[in-house]
């Protein structure tokens, strides 16, 4: 059975005459335990609000949403126990920091839980030492230290309740490489040693080629497309017809191509395209 | 907290939406205080006729007025219900010390009415008038102040930012609330003092970001060179067209009609 299953799901916002949000009609989508799954789609294709339907803070107008079979909008019971399971991290998520300290931020959520007092600072020395930030940090004010730690920070905050899911909305936006890419390392480990089930909002293909097994794109409040990664990118009728962006490295490989080299057509990770240079240098 | 909310601009292409804002808003003060001077049934009915007449003519639904009502009705349940008890007169029936008069369930029904009246005047003010058009009718309007020493476009850029936040206040606070409920925040659910410390979680984030907000604003305003002590021209220079005139007459006709009519009768 798979971890989340979405179902004919339909959803609109009320309209108004000012803020404009994409309604999403008829989303079926079905992730496995384990899984990490890359949702991508042009700004405003719907892709936050999926992620909040699948979190559960906003319920369909249509169709269902099961975590592991179970109707998370049937009854408010279910979905009290659910909820902690469902880690959901917003866009920008330092700017709902609010606590006097960080260990109190990162406290916030497994306090919710109704864990004790043990408990909950074992689960915030855990999570700040997933999100590769020091334990000595914790005393400190949230608001006192930079942008990429504050981030990190409320990304503990989630991982502290120790979802089954984690969904990641544009975890990277808005950092330098160094800082994303850390982020982005700490969390494939941090899934890679739970066994856990994440999904990815990105604008950046090679944080998704890197780290995804699958990918949904969504475009107009409906999925086009989804499977696996390595297919969807291997699809040039495909990214075209969707307009998906490729990774820096295909790009560039594929300016050598033109320019003569005999290159594979799709190359989408800097060791793949380290192997085709190499096979050339060899081969000439 | 909806997307559509008391007070914000819904765009149609209804007569209205065109008139003058200064006309506008001159007039919905007018028909408010008017609203004070109803003196019976007859007079509120003929008032609600114009307002409907109004509402039709600036063609956004009906549907938009009565969501926004429902965070005004509880302010004009408690005033009628205060009436209620407060008035002297004969009385209909006492529970202990609590009169109720017949002239205190006639004030708190016509202060309902009232209260209803200037809601819906005030909501066609603010559906059918951008905030821009409302600053800049409102700038028009106080600049007689100026021979008191008022800076009146530093005042009017004060009231046209206030009003561009709400909505971005509002979203902000959304975005918040969402992001706390994912950790288990009961800011809908649960009890009073679990629903306080909640709350905490919402607003110490949202003053931050609006400070952030304003702060990076101010930044982006002085660096395009806004400066308040001198004198900015207008792209839309407000003036009194056809329609303008003839809303004017009619709504001059309407009030003299109900003057009449009020205090005659």
């Amino acid at each position: 059975m798979p971890l989340i299953e979405v179902k004919e799901l339909s959803f609109s916002y009320e309209k108004s005459s000012n803020l404009k949000k994409q309604d999403l009609s008829n989303i079926n989508l079905n992730i496995n335990r384990g899984e990490i799954i890359g949702l991508i789609g042009p700004s405003g294709s719907g892709k936050t609000t999926l992620v909040q339907q699948i979190g559960g803070l906003l319920r369909p107008d249509h169709g269902t949403v099961l975590f592991d079979g179970l109707d998370i909008f049937k009854d408010s019971k279910v979905f009290r126990k659910l909820r902690y399971k469902i880690g959901l991290v917003f866009q920008n998520p330092e700017e709902q920091l609010f606590s006097e300290t960080i260990f109190k931020d990162i406290a916030f959520g497994p306090h919710n839980m109704g864990l004790s007092r043990d408990n909950i600072a074992k689960r915030v020395l855990e999570a700040i030492n997933f999100v590769g930030l020091d334990k000595s940090i914790l005393s400190k004010s949230p608001f006192e230290i930079s942008g990429g730690e504050k981030r990190r920070v409320a990304i503990a905050g989630v991982i502290a309740m120790r979802p089954e899911i984690l969904i990641l909305d544009e975890p990277t936006v808005g950092l330098d490489f160094e800082g994303s890419r850390s982020i982005l390392s700490y969390i494939k480990q941090y899934n890679r040693e739970n066994k856990n089930t994440l999904i990815l909002i990105s604008h950046n293909m090679d944080d998704i080629i890197n780290l995804t097994d699958k990918v949904a794109v969504m475009s107009a409040g409906e999925i086009k497309a989804f499977g696996k990664t390595g297919k969807i990118f291997a699809d040039p009728v495909l990214l075209h017809s969707l307009k998906i962006d490729v990774p820096e490295i295909t790009k560039i490989m594929k300016k050598l191509k033109e320019k003569g080299f005999n290159l594979k057509d799709s190359v989408f990770t800097e060791r793949e395209a380290l192997q085709e240079i190499l096979r050339l240098k060899y081969t000439i | 907290m909806q997307d559509v909310f008391f007070g914000q601009y819904y765009l149609t292409d209804s007569i209205i939406h065109r008139l003058d804002a200064r006309l506008k808003i001159a007039l919905t003060l007018i028909f408010a205080v008017l609203s004070f001077l109803i003196e019976n049934y007859a007079g509120a009915m003929y008032f609600f006729i114009f307002v409907f007449f109004i509402i039709m003519l600036s063609k956004v639904p009906f549907k938009i007025y009565f969501k926004s009502i429902k965070m005004v009705l509880l302010i004009i349940l408690f005033t009628s219900i205060m009436n209620l008890f407060y008035s002297d007169g004969p009385i209909i029936f006492a529970i202990g010390s609590i009169r109720i008069t017949q002239t205190g369930m006639e004030n708190s029904a016509f202060i309902a009415l009232r209260l209803l009246l200037l809601f819906f005047v005030s909501s066609i003010l603010t559906y059918t008038t951008s905030p821009s058009e409302f600053t800049h009718g409102i700038e028009s309007l106080l600049r007689p102040l100026s021979v008191f020493k008022v800076n009146i476009s530093n005042l009017s850029m004060m009231i046209t930012l206030a009003l561009r936040f709400v909505p971005i206040l509002l979203n902000e606070a959304n975005k918040i609330s969402a992001a706390q409920k994912a950790r288990g925040a009961q800011i809908d659910s649960g009890n009073l003092k679990k629903r306080v410390e909640a709350l905490g979680g919402v607003i110490i984030p949202l003053f931050l970001v609006s400070f952030k907000k304003a702060n990076d604003l101010a930044v982006a305003m002085e660096s395009r060179c806004y400066s308040c002590e001198r004198n900015r021209t207008k792209m839309k220079i407000l003036k009194f067209k056809k329609i303008d005139y003839s809303a004017l007459l009619f709504s001059l006709a309407v009030i003299v009609a109900f003057l009449i009519f009020n205090f005659q009768i």
